[in-house]
């Protein structure tokens, strides 16, 4: 796919019970922190109906994760790049996409994690 | 003889100094705080060990690799012992928090008051306190070494969110 547009839409899997808030409708914090190698994954999903969204993260997460999803956050890239992390193509899999350019400091990375969260859309499986 | 009257808010009687006069009053004033001091002690140590069950469980939960479905780290025994020090050491007049499993293996302690007022503690066994917090616009982050009581910078912030 081609480069990423600051007004796409990221969609984040989540699939741990504790990342989200069912009561309050809203994304945790540490859906969004970085894995051990620095990466957030999400996938580009402007464009497509949610259903295809929801066949990616069945397809391209669950299946091979095992576990369900439970719900998605979406996010606009241009919500990351503010923060001056970098959102680069990752494919396979097709619309794969990682966060990357996170800080060193982990007080920094929570608080980006935080913003990112907040400015979220949570949607439920 | 006496009027009894209907207690739905006991904390508010507690606090009310001109329901009586008198050295029965005051007499009788006693006990009844005693008995709301204990009767909040109790309420405040069966959350204690319901939140503290409530860790282990997601410690059990989380104790293997990729536990988040993605690539996270499992939590160790000693961040949830942290985690427990953490929480028995916050004074009885803040609410207890929400455990949030971190994919780097740490245990977060979130409270939250909407989408913008949020402060967020993590604890990963290493004698440290790493936090966050968003107060609407405002912003906080550090890091701060955990030894025997709550550093007060988790106290300071923790304050912000105005429970």
């Amino acid at each position: 796919m081609s480069s990423i547009d600051p007004l796409e839409i990221l969609s984040r899997f989540i699939l741990q019970t504790n990342w989200f808030s069912s009561s309050e409708n809203r994304v945790k914090y540490a859906a969004f922190l970085p894995d051990k190698n620095a990466e957030t994954s999400v996938f580009r999903t402007s464009g497509i109906t949610n259903n295809e969204i929801w066949d990616i993260g069945n397809f391209e997460v669950s299946i091979k994760r095992g576990k369900p999803i439970l719900g998605r956050a979406d996010i606009r890239a241009n919500n990351v790049i503010a923060r001056d992390l970098k959102v680069v193509s990752k494919e396979p899999p097709l619309r794969h996409a990682n966060i990357i350019g996170w800080p060193d400091e982990r007080s920094k990375q929570k608080l980006i994690a935080i913003e990112l969260a907040s400015e979220s859309n949570l949607h439920r499986r | 003889m006496s009027t009894p009257i209907p207690c739905t808010d006991c904390t508010s009687i507690s606090a009310s100094s001109s329901i009586g006069f008198g050295p029965v009053f005051n007499t009788l004033k006693q006990f009844y705080d005693e008995a709301i001091s204990e009767w909040r002690k109790a309420e405040t140590l069966g959350r204690l060990s319901e939140f503290l069950y409530s860790i282990d469980e997601l410690c059990r939960e989380c104790s293997i690799d990729g536990w988040d479905g993605y690539d996270s780290l499992p939590i160790t025994g000693d961040a949830c012992e942290e985690a427990k020090r953490f929480v028995k050491s916050l004074p009885a007049n803040f609410p207890m928090p929400e455990i949030v499993p971190e994919p780097n293996g740490g245990i977060g302690l979130e409270w939250s008051k909407g989408n913008r007022l949020i402060f967020v503690a993590s604890v990963s066994g290493k004698n440290e306190i790493i936090y966050a917090g968003l107060y609407g616009i405002n912003k906080s982050h550090g890091t701060e070494y955990f030894s025997d009581t709550l550093p007060l910078a988790i106290i300071e912030n923790l304050k912000r969110l105005n429970f």
